[in-house]
This record gives C-alpha cells, structure tokens and sequence, in this order.
C-alpha cells in the first residue's frame, strides 16, 4: 500500500513537473531569450550582426506605415525612450520591417504630444537589406510591448507668457511710434 | 590710414539690417499658426516672445537709426552680413526657448545652419519636437535658400540702388529683371509655385506609403521645403531613409537638382528659352563632373561590395552623390554607415561633390559649377595659346544666360572665390583634426560646413567641442555669402576701432 502511495505520489510529482514546464513554455512562448542590442553597438559592428537573429528594445516614433501584409516601424532605443525630459544628444534607433497585424499592437508613437510605446522586437538584422535597397533594417519575427506609451503632458508655462506680453507691448510702441513718425 | 566710419554709415546699415530683423519676424507668423492649429500652447508662446523681440529689435533700429540715405557698396555688403548675424540670433529665440539645446550657441548653430541652407544640426531629441519647431526648421531652409535680404528686398524695401548692393552682397549676381525688386519677386514667383507642385505630389507619396493624411501633408512640405532650397533638414532623425519610398526619393532627387539650378536659368526656361538648359556652362560643368564623381564613388563601393544590387547602389550611392553634389544634405544611410560600410575612397567622391556644390545664384552652396567651368575653360584656353602661332589671338567664350567673352576679371574673380573656398574646407578640417577627430571624417563634416551641404558622418554633435561649433557657424556664413560681405564687416569693425 505505501509503496503504491509513493509510487503514486513520485507519478503525481513527475506530472505536476511536467505541467509547470508545459505551463512555463506556453507563457513564455517565443524566442529563447537574448541579450539586447544597441542601435550604436549595431551600426558600430554591422558585419559582425549582419544576418544575425538580435534582439533589440526602443521606443516606437514618428509613423507606423502600413506596406501591404506588412509595415514599416521606428524604435529609438536613446536615452528619451527611458526619460523624455532631459536633453541627452541625438536619437538613435533602428528601421523595423514586421507583420503589418503585429505593428497594429502600437497604441502610442513618439511625437511632441506622446511618449511612444517601448516595443521588443527579435528578428534579423541586415547592414544593407537586398530586399529593401540596401536600407539597415530589422526583419522582425516576434513583437512584444514592453511599456504601454501614454499622452505627453506639457504644463502651460506662465512665465513665458508674462515675457510675451512685455515684448509685445514694447512692439506695440515700437509700431506706433513709426507710424507716428511717419505720418509726421 | 584707414578712415573712420562716419555717423551716416552706422545709421544706414542699422536702419536696413532692422528691416531684415523685422522680416525674420514676419516669418514666424507661420510656424505661429501651425502652433495654434495644432493646440501646442508653449511652442506657440516660444514663437510669440521670437516674433515681439523681432519686431521690437526691427522696429527700434529703423526709428532710432532712421533715414533716407541710399546704401553704397561698403554699407551694402556690411548690411548683408551683420543681417545674418541678427537674424540668426532672433531666429535662434524659438530654438533655444524649446528646450531641444544644450546651449543658446547650439540654438544659433542650427539657424546660421538652416538660413545658409547646410542642414548639420545640433537640435536634441528632433523626434519629440512640435508641429511649429519643425515647421519653423524648415522655413529657415526654405527662406535661406531664396536668401533672407530677397525677402526683405520683396516685402520691405523700396526699389533703389543701394537695394541692388544689398542683393548682390548675399552672393547673387544676376538681375532677371531690370528691377531688382521685381527680380527678387521673381525668385519667390519661382520658388512659390515649385512649393505648390511639389509639396503635393510628396504628400501623395507620404500618404500612399502609410502616412496620415495630416502628417503627411506636413512631412510633404517640410520635405518639399527642405528639398528645394537644397537646405537638408527633415522632419525625423531617420532623416529620408525614415520613408523607405523608392518614389519619394526619385521626387526630392528631381527637387533638390531643380533647386540647385541658377535661378537666371529657372527664368530663362520660363520665359521660352529652353535651349539654355543645355547650353548652360553651369548645367554641362555639373554633368561632367557629377559624372566623374559618381564614377569615383560607385568604384569605391563596388569594391568594398558595400550594397547587394544596383537598386541598393542607386539609392544610396547615387542619391548621395547628387545630395552632396547639390549641397542638399539629405541621407539615405545613417551618419556613421559613410565611415563603417562606405571606405575612404567613396568618401572622397563625395567630399569633392559636396566641396564643388551647384550653381550659383541658386540655393546650393560650394565652389559653384560657373567656377569649374570658368577655370576649366582658362585651362583649355591656355593650351590652345601655346599651340596655336604667337600671332594668333585665341579667343575663349562660354556660355551663361547668354555668349560671353573669357576674360581676366572672370578668371581672377572665380579662382578667389574657388581659393577661398579651399581655404575654409582647410581650416575646418585642420580644427576637426585638433579636436580629436580622424582626418577623413575631419575633411568631410567640414566641407560639408563649408560648402553648406549638411551630410555627416558623426563629427556634427551636440557633444562636439564649442571652438569646432563656432568655426562651424563662422564658416557657414562666410561659404552662404562668399566671403566678400563678410570681409567688408570684418574691415569696417576694424575701421571703427582703429579708423582716424
């Protein structure tokens, strides 16, 4: 009797094992996971990449534009992506081809009044794509948002205004004191 | 000895130069609008605080400094290039409000880059800016390209002779009408209608390959703007590469050649005289050597086998040939791509393209293809003196608008501009090279500075040292105007200071 019990329980142990794996592979379908990739460490050791799998992280901007079965999006993956307000040199990011149904998951694009969604993407990277004349691109075979993006709020800066209305009394002057002038 | 400047000369050039800050003025107007319109409150105040401190600077200068004097030569070519001084420090108020730069003197770079029509930038974070700043980015290139005294010659300026001397002192020459009033109405005339056309036929492409209607309307024009007036500045960081478009690409090729063109050409052809078009010593010293350089660069890229087809080679290799060679700018490829991928040798092709420019009178910048033409046609000159008898007298004509005979005055006058020009390219690169840079790169963002082209290989940056910034800003303004202006303003400072 124990030793159906135990042999029960070691099946019900091996099943249990064997469920969480299956589990864990279904919740984390997808490619294995990799290390991601800069756009500068990218472009630094193009031959390196070119035609490599990567896996590369960034904030969609600008456009998602629809080509057919498929689209065209931009991941800048510079330091605006983490913290929009401060000035930290110029963007940086890379051209991503995918499926046009995966691009339709971006909510949010970078632009003056959003901060865009911060996309992952795993697909192949090309220094000079044969088929997209010879553009540096990422062919994207898996797409995941990280961070949902969200409306950029700007606070209405007051001070410029009062500098606004200075200037444009001292112009106001200024043009009348020419027409004055003039007429005289 | 030197004489001292008189009171007349400060009130005449202070009055002008007023008038052109008052016009920069008139120009926000419209990167104002698109604020409101698109609902961007702090952009809109930027532009607001830009427009009153134009108005206000303009109009105090032309009360307190009023008169009715004609300008002669001196004060003409002092107004032209203390202008573009102003002008470019109460352009650079929105900029710098926006909070896109490091530094006021980072906001100045991209105004003297933008009005010269160089198109290097040091704006930060250029995907995130508003409607308005891109707006206003851009009509910096467009109204640089046509030249910021043409604008206050159209609007401000009543038609006298000392206008003509304005005219002249921002590196244009040619009268396309007896008028110089009505000639700077018939660049606009010219400039106008090319922007209509071809801003709607880039927003059709913009649209069709996956861009909203609204944006790509915007996008449309930014790039029509930025196309045209061979100025190199876009909307992305991406820059043309962001649209992946074969047609859009072929458009702003056609745009940026239409917009490189002599502006006497534009309105001979418009006038019926097609002939000119390939008669042109500018249009066949441009063929001949576009034709050497693309040889050079294609060689260059063959043979590091950097792209996989032709397509790839003509849409990159090809499109920045000609970008460069316009001194348009615009890039297919990243900054970095010409120094990892491209080689030396491709790089070269393109230093020389960008270090030759276009036409002039146009809104390209560089040695200027009448120059090429001018030299070439010494040289050939030369030859044949020395094969034909010593009695002979060999006569050399060329070609431009209408028959001219080669003379000295034009030989001399084309070889100190080109000499000149060699100079500048010389101290950028020198200054680059001292600033750490390696000499390839150096050579290229500098001639690219020089000769107002915009394409860079990753020297431009907002990180740069601030002496390569300033001797970039000095040497854009002196390659837009041609350096006489902007030696005359430098010799009437010294004739203030040191004048009797």
């Amino acid at each position: 009797m124990r030793k159906h019990l135990k042999l029960y329980s070691l099946k019900m142990k091996i099943l249990n094992s064997a469920l969480i794996a299956v589990a864990f592979i279904l919740i984390f379908a997808g490619p294995a996971p990799a290390s991601i990739i800069s756009s500068q460490e990218l472009v630094e050791n193009d031959h390196f990449y070119d035609g490599k799998t990567v896996t590369f992280q960034g904030e969609a901007i600008g456009d998602v534009m629809v080509r057919g079965d498929y689209a065209w999006i931009h991941l800048n993956d510079d330091p605006y992506a983490e913290s929009p307000s401060k000035l930290a040199g110029y963007n940086s990011g890379m051209a991503v081809w995918c499926k046009a149904d995966n691009a339709a998951y971006i909510n949010f694009v970078g632009n003056y009044k959003n901060k865009g969604d911060i996309v992952e993407i795993t697909g192949v990277f090309n220094k000079s794509c044969a088929k997209h004349s010879g553009d540096m691109d990422i062919h994207a075979s898996y797409i995941k948002i990280i961070k949902p993006g969200y409306p950029i709020e700007h606070k209405f800066q007051t001070n410029k205004l009062w500098w606004a209305v200075i200037l444009g009394f001292a112009a106001a002057v200024f043009f009348a004191v020419n027409k004055f002038w003039r007429l005289k | 000895m030197i004489p001292r400047p008189r009171s007349s000369d400060f009130k005449n050039i202070a009055h002008y130069t007023g008038k052109v800050v008052f016009g920069i003025g008139l120009l926000m107007i419209i990167p104002l609008g698109i604020a409101l319109i698109f609902q961007e409150w702090n952009p809109a105040l930027d532009f607001l605080i830009g427009m009153f401190s134009c108005f206000a600077a303009g109009l105090f200068l032309q009360i307190f400094f009023y008169t009715e004097r004609d300008l002669n030569w001196l004060q003409g070519l002092v107004v032209a290039s203390f202008s573009w001084i102003l002008a470019t420090m109460f352009g650079a108020i929105p900029h710098y409000l926006s909070g896109h730069f490091g530094c006021y003197v980072d906001a100045c770079f991209d105004l003297m880059s933008g009005y010269t029509t160089t198109g290097l930038y040091l704006l930060q974070d250029l995907d995130h800016i508003s409607y308005a700043l891109n707006t206003w980015r851009h009509i910096l290139s467009y109204a640089g390209g046509q030249g910021i005294i043409v604008i206050a010659l159209t609007f401000l300026v009543k038609g006298t002779g000392g206008a003509f001397k304005m005219y002249v002192a921002e590196g244009r020459e040619e009268k396309l009408l007896p008028n110089i009033i009505q000639t700077a109405r018939v660049i606009w005339l010219i400039s106008l209608s090319y922007l209509a056309v071809g801003s709607m036929v880039l927003w059709g492409i913009a649209v069709h390959e996956g861009m909203s209607v609204t944006r790509g309307l915007l996008h449309g024009i930014w790039v029509f703007m930025g196309s045209w007036s061979t100025g190199g500045f876009a909307p992305q960081s991406f820059n043309i590469s962001y649209y992946h478009s074969f047609p859009l690409e072929l458009v702003t090729i056609i745009l940026f050649v239409l917009g490189s063109f002599n502006f006497a050409l534009h309105w001979a052809v418009w006038t019926g005289n097609k002939k000119e078009i390939y008669r042109n010593i500018e249009i066949i010293s441009f063929c001949i050597t576009i034709t050497i350089i693309l040889t050079i660069t294609s060689v260059g890229l063959m043979r590091l086998g950097v792209y996989p087809n032709l397509m790839a080679l003509f849409r990159k290799g090809f499109y920045h040939v000609i970008s460069g060679h316009t001194t348009t700018g615009f890039m297919t490829i990243q900054g970095r791509t010409f120094v990892k991928q491209w080689g030396e040798m491709a790089m070269l092709g393109i230093t020389l393209a960008m270090a030759i420019g276009a036409s002039a009178c146009s809104t390209a910048g560089g040695f200027k293809g009448l120059r090429i033409g001018l030299i070439f046609k010494t040289l050939t000159h030369d030859i044949k003196k020395i094969l034909t008898p010593e009695t002979a007298v060999v006569i050399e004509k060329f070609h431009h608008i209408k028959d001219t005979v080669l003379s000295e005055k034009h030989v001399r006058g084309a070889m100190l501009i080109v000499i000149l020009f060699i100079t500048s390219y010389t101290i950028t690169t020198i200054v680059g090279v001292y600033c750490g840079y390696p000499f390839i790169e150096a050579l290229f963002d500098g001639v690219s500075a020089g000769s107002n082209t915009g394409l860079s290989c990753g020297v431009t940056s907002p990180s740069m040292p601030m002496a390569m910034k300033l001797v970039y800003i000095v040497t854009m303004w002196l390659g837009r105007l041609e350096f006489m202006s902007v030696f005359a303003f430098i010799g009437f400072i010294i004739a203030t200071v040191r004048g009797e």
